[in-house]
């Protein structure tokens, strides 16, 4: 396992992005980073930089004016990258799916890869979603080399997704 | 049932609120209905000493109103959500967003107004 | 020298909510800033004409999840009004009590807040962890710790078992000892003095003119809680509003400093005199006519106006948040303030974005 690898896997770095979230979600997900949750033992830090970013945790659906903005992060953020919906209207647009302004969850622009249902969801089920987030980068950087060295990368996906049976936040 | 209501029309409103500020009340919002029949209710509300005091103001759809910002400035928010939700023309506003304050390029114009249908009903039996 | 002109968030490491600012600048000052929002406008207040009036309880309580529980109870309040609906006197004080918990969660989650945003993680971390104990309430007494979901027309849909009640007292006494702690490192430590007094000055009639609310007119000399007009059960507990002169962001930090312990008080107050007895009524018709109820938010006045038409749908609700109030206030504070001083005074607000927009 390389530097980059293993940094990739002990200490992913997260940007959090508030979509139209009611800010329930968004303090659940600043309540992880303080002492009683502290995911800093997982080596999870919290950037404000797109560019040196893993994951992107969305709170809250996606409306017609942040869906720009929400996309700009995303190709900011350099490969493998995974993105982590927090809360119901992360996952689907929850209430306000029906909202004039709203287009829905978060897969209506970027592929997710983590669902935190909830509303709002317990740190220890966002601390989750995001450990489960690790080890799909895990896949997608394998993924990456195969793909760059010629190779089926089979192996590799069957190694991403054996562990994700377990929790119901997939 | 409010209390403290004064029916005015949009020619007295400047003359109004500039009395309201001389009083020294607090300008607490201002409150647009769409009545549904072409024409909009317009609630100004100012406080002091915990009493509200509200005038109403009775639109046809369409018309034009003159800003209060120019004596409330903290006006503008209001004012610009009512011109971009509602469609009410407000003139001379100290800030004028330009129908961008709140609604994105692609939303729909004017979407608290009843003339449309918006939301689409989910579900709907 | 030519002007700058610095786009300020909408994502940004120290707002946890997107907001964005059009900062101009001339070297290191501020001449004009410009906030621009609508990332978190969602079109609740039309969303609220489709449901029915009971469910609306659920849809204004997601305007905004700190707060959540003062959304509810001042629609709730607005309809009772509306339907001549007497709520039982235990429900009036189980409201305080939940109001005043929320008010601490808020406050401390600001005080937090304002420390990351000059910079002493460490006070942070210890403010949240503080914090914590208030939500660890919630959720043995609501089931959530967040959106608690407690109000309803009529009443509250939970009640909080005797036992329980002696242990919030224990634990809100708990939280005044940690408290005490990190009160002496705002108010007197000297770094944390050097970012904070002076900065962001709001004179008493600018703050007034600009129609702030809240801690923030509190700060500057205005004594305005509209708690004091007794609704729910505050008039039969005993507090006077806490009210600062200088209208500094030091101010607004001891005020809502402050306003800690006075909730603290109030919970207790609350707890001693809770008469026993139902919890809510039964709800029968539908509201027709109209109506604006007001309570008092941690960050200020909340405005609802209601009008019914006798059937199951509102046919207008419109809410006026303390934060739509309070950001006129930035068009006064930033011009001429340094740039590394734009993010405290942005947080002084305690802007809450999603409470703005709706």
């Amino acid at each position: 396992m390389g530097i980059i690898d293993k940094a990739r896997k002990k200490s992913p770095w997260i940007i959090h992005y508030d979509c139209t979230s009611c800010n329930g979600c968004d303090i659940e997900t600043l309540a992880c980073l303080t002492p009683l949750y502290d995911v800093e033992r997982f080596g999870i830090i919290n950037v404000g930089n797109p560019k040196h970013a893993d994951v992107l945790v969305v709170t809250g659906s996606v409306n017609k004016r942040n869906v720009r903005v929400l996309k700009n992060l995303y190709n900011q953020m350099p490969d493998p990258k995974a993105v982590v919906a927090v809360g119901a209207c992360a996952c689907t647009g929850g209430i306000f799916s029906d909202c004039y302004n709203v287009y829905g969850g978060v897969n209506k622009v970027l592929p997710v890869d983590v669902y935190v249902p909830g509303c709002c969801p317990r740190p220890e089920a966002i601390i989750d979603g995001i450990v489960q987030a690790m080890d799909k980068l895990e896949g997608k950087a394998r993924n990456m080399k195969h793909a760059a060295s010629g190779k089926q990368p089979e192996a590799a996906l069957q190694a991403s997704t054996g562990n994700n049976n377990d929790g119901a936040n997939t | 049932m409010i209390e403290n209501v004064t029916d005015i029309t949009k020619d007295q409103l400047l003359g109004e609120v500039q009395k309201m500020k001389y009083d020294g009340y607090r300008f607490v919002t201002a409150t647009c209905i769409d009545n549904g029949d072409e024409t909009l209710d317009v609630y100004y509300h100012f406080d002091k000493d915990y009493e509200l005091k509200n005038f109403k103001l009775k639109l046809q759809r369409n018309e034009e109103i003159s800003s209060i910002s120019k004596i409330y400035l903290c006006s503008v928010l209001v004012e610009n959500e009512m011109s971009e939700l509602f469609g009410v023309k407000v003139s001379g506003m100290a800030i004028d967003y330009g129908g961008h304050m709140l609604l994105a390029d692609d939303s729909p114009d004017n979407p608290m107004a009843r003339n449309q249908i918006v939301i689409e009903q989910k579900g709907a039996k | 020298m030519s002007n700058t002109v610095i786009p300020f968030g909408p994502q940004h490491p120290v707002l946890p909510e997107p907001l964005h600012l059009k900062l101009v600048m001339q070297d290191e000052t501020v001449l004009e800033a410009i906030p621009a929002i609508g990332y978190v406008h969602r079109g609740l207040e039309k969303l609220t004409e489709t449901k029915e009036f009971t469910q609306n309880v659920f849809v204004v309580e997601r305007i905004c999840g700190i707060c959540s529980f003062m959304h509810a109870q001042a629609y709730c309040q607005g309809i009772e009004e509306l339907m001549n609906i007497q709520v039982p006197d235990r429900a009036r004080y189980l409201r305080v009590i939940w109001a005043e918990l929320h008010r601490i969660h808020s406050h401390l989650l600001w005080l937090g807040l304002l420390a990351d945003a000059f910079g002493f993680e460490s006070l942070f971390m210890q403010v949240w962890r503080n914090r914590e104990k208030v939500m660890d309430i919630m959720e043995e007494t609501a089931g959530s710790r967040v959106i608690i979901s407690a109000n309803t027309i009529g009443g509250t849909r939970r009640d909080i078992s005797p036992e329980m009640l002696v242990k919030i007292t224990v634990i809100v006494e708990e939280i005044r000892e940690d408290l005490k702690q990190v009160e002496s490192v705002f108010f007197n430590d000297y770094t944390v003095k050097h970012r904070l007094v002076g900065v962001g000055v709001l004179t008493r009639d600018v703050a007034y003119e600009l129609g702030a609310v809240g801690p923030m007119a509190r700060a500057s000399g205005i004594k305005t809680d509209h708690r004091t007009t007794g609704y729910a059960a505050y008039g039969e507990l005993d507090f006077e509003p806490v009210v600062e002169n200088d209208g500094d962001c030091y101010a607004r930090t001891v005020v809502r400093l402050k306003e800690v312990y006075q909730s603290i008080s109030l919970i207790k107050q609350a707890i001693a005199k809770i008469p026993a007895g139902e919890t809510s009524v039964p709800v029968k018709g539908f509201p027709n006519g109209e109506v604006i109820s007001r309570v008092e938010q941690p960050r200020g006045e909340v405005l609802y106006y209601m009008r019914g038409n006798g059937t199951k749908n509102l046919e207008r609700l419109r809410v006026r948040t303390p934060t739509f109030a309070n950001i006129p206030t930035l068009l006064k504070m930033l011009p001429g303030s340094q740039l590394a001083d734009v993010p405290v005074l942005i947080l002084t607000v305690d802007p809450c974005i999603s409470c703005t927009e709706r």
